[in-house]
């Protein structure tokens, strides 16, 4: 279970980084385009290129927010629940929210092969509008492991006790 | 099955899914996505919601929200709170309760490159609450003042809430941001005025800190060492907003360009804090988004069983003026606020109640934007889940609950002054978007 827990640390750290950096180059990619606006040659499909890359900074820290309880939840009722009912309640929820999420992952991926059936390309970037389907997939996924792993530590305190 | 029962039990469940703890995005995008499918196809929904998750995600209009949030998150983590504070006590230290005024000004500023109540109210919080306390304030006010001014982030612009509100109903962002300013600063006063009056009338509640004489030289002294990064930052960011050289995406991007040089030049800079900001911002980023895509998902599954278009003409059938009908949407807003966070509130109600307060009421859109980040503001403080309440509470931990909350209620009744002032006089608000627009 350590080995575990440490895995989708690592893991969840591992996806956030690159969206801090993203996040920084979003903004570099902004300042930039203004500058080269004043200049007289604006960077062609910049506001494509920020919409797509805030969809993969996002994507990839979906993750690591739920590692750190950061998605809003309303506790008030579920606080008072105690002992084996609150595991219980816990335990159900987190089954709930793994098939929702499963079933999110396998939409999106759905939704990225039309994209790509249909030969979906951004306006004035080009760029195939897919791959960027299939990285909110990925980005879902690994939320998906961050609730498999919490299902695992609801289980584990259950046996214990 | 009717469409407006469909609608209606689809509400139910998900406030059922609300209290058992589910996740709030889940909830909407799982209600949302078995509510369209039930009325139309599953094939339906599963397009419409896997479509609403991708455009959310990678849509220009809301990239402005991690741009804002990383200004608010490197302001905060790189000190700026500290100078600010010190600059606001030289100001209105030497008043009654000068240290919980001092702390009002603070967040208020702080507010103008910050646009989240959390994070004004942690950067200002963990600097005025132990000042506040050395000094023998009353702990209930020290924590309560703090609690209330840290939801003027959410009302002086930048404000997170106002720029969901103008991506849901299609309003102009930098018309939001001008119509907050003047609420924003009526409320500071405000609520100074309240510290002003509690302390008059019991100054052990706030006693007079030292060295506080009100020294106009050394404040003027201040205004380039410690203020002159925040002015800087917001005159290039908004003055480009306002003035329409940016799009609010890039108002943000300038913003954090602007307050990295300002750490920079402060040699606050260290890879630490770019780190933990960053780090912040993009976990608060995820959570804002996916809340987007579930309220999105959420309500087009209102839209189809044509709850709002019911409502609009049930509100519009009622035989009382427009001024009555509003107050009661407001107070909805007001009981729901007391334990939904502030921006799933406005994500969820705004689908439902925008067309009624503006087509059928006839309200100006921007001025109950505005409104509602201020009943909002309410919900920020009031129990059982006041979200700036819990953030005070982890700043002071060995302060009850119940101490923080007691504290908290001459800065509720400022909040419903603000809330009369601007129903009688909505100029207050429409009056800088009229002219800069």
């Amino acid at each position: 279970m350590k080995i575990f827990k440490e895995l989708m640390i690592k893991a969840t750290r591992l996806f956030d980084f690159p969206a801090r950096f993203i996040l920084l180059l979003i903004m570099l990619l902004v300042v930039g385009n203004i500058i080269f606006r004043l200049l007289g040659k604006p960077v062609d499909g910049s506001h494509e290129w920020v919409g797509f890359l805030t969809g993969i900074s996002i994507s990839l820290s979906l993750a690591y927010c739920a590692l750190r309880e950061g998605h809003v939840s309303i506790p008030i009722l579920f606080d008072r629940l105690r002992g084996r009912t609150r595991r219980c309640a816990e335990l159900l929820v987190n089954l709930f929210s793994l098939c929702l999420l499963i079933i999110l992952v396998r939409m999106i991926i759905l939704y990225g092969n039309r994209m790509l059936a249909g030969g979906h390309v951004g306006m004035n970037t080009g760029v195939p509008l897919h791959y960027f389907a299939y990285i909110i997939a990925f980005g879902f996924f690994v939320y998906c492991l961050v609730v498999v792993y919490n299902i695992a530590e609801n289980v584990e305190e259950m046996i214990k006790r | 099955m009717s469409l407006l029962v469909m609608g209606i039990s689809g509400i139910l469940l998900l406030f059922l899914l609300f209290f058992l703890k589910v996740p709030i995005p889940l909830a909407m995008i799982s209600v949302g996505y078995l509510g369209y499918g039930a009325g139309t196809s599953f094939t339906a929904a599963n397009r419409v919601a896997a479509g609403d998750i991708y455009t959310t995600f990678t849509a220009y209009s809301l990239s402005v929200i991690p741009m804002f949030v990383l200004m608010g998150f490197l302001g905060c983590h790189s000190g700026m709170g500290t100078r600010l504070y010190a600059f606001a006590y030289k100001a209105v230290g030497s008043l009654p309760g000068g240290l919980a005024m001092a702390s009002q000004v603070a967040c208020a500023i702080f507010g103008a490159i910050c646009g989240s109540s959390t994070a004004t109210t942690a950067t200002i919080g963990s600097i005025a609450i132990p000042e506040m306390r050395r000094y023998g304030y009353s702990t209930s006010l020290a924590t309560a003042s703090i609690a209330a001014g840290g939801a003027l982030g959410i009302m002086i612009p930048p404000s997170v809430v106002l720029v969901l509100y103008g991506v849901a109903t299609e309003q102009s962002i930098a018309m939001l941001f001008l119509a907050g300013i003047i609420p924003g600063l009526l409320l500071t006063l405000l609520y100074m005025a309240v510290i002003f009056i509690v302390t008059l009338r019991d100054p052990s509640l706030g006693p007079p800190a030292p060295s506080s004489r009100f020294d106009l030289k050394k404040l003027i002294g201040s205004l380039g060492g410690e203020l002159w990064g925040i002015i800087f930052v917001f005159t290039l960011s908004f003055g480009g907003l306002f003035a329409g050289w940016f799009t609010p995406t890039e108002a943000g991007g300038v913003g954090v360009a602007g307050i990295i040089f300002v750490i920079w030049a402060q040699k606050q800079l260290t890879r630490e804090v770019l780190n933990k900001a960053l780090a912040d911002a993009t976990r608060t980023s995820a959570m804002i988004f996916l809340l987007i895509a579930g309220a999105t998902t959420f309500g087009r599954f209102i839209t189809l069983t044509r709850l709002p278009l019911d409502l609009a003409h049930w509100t519009g059938a009622l035989p009382y003026p427009p001024f009555v009908v509003l107050l009661i949407i407001l107070s909805i807003f007001l009981a729901l606020g007391t334990f939904i966070d502030s921006l799933p509130l406005m994500l969820l109600s705004v689908p439902i109640f925008f067309p009624v307060v503006v087509n059928t009421l006839g309200y100006d859109p921007i001025w109950f934007g505005v409104m509602m980040v201020l009943v909002v503001t309410m919900g920020c403080i009031t129990p059982p889940v006041g979200i700036n309440v819990f953030v005070v509470k982890g700043i002071a931990a060995d302060v009850p609950l119940f101490v923080i909350f007691r504290g908290i209620w001459p800065f509720l009744i400022a909040v419903f002054i603000c809330c009369i002032i601007l129903i009688v006089f909505p100029q207050l608000a429409t009056f800088l978007p009229r002219v800069f627009g």
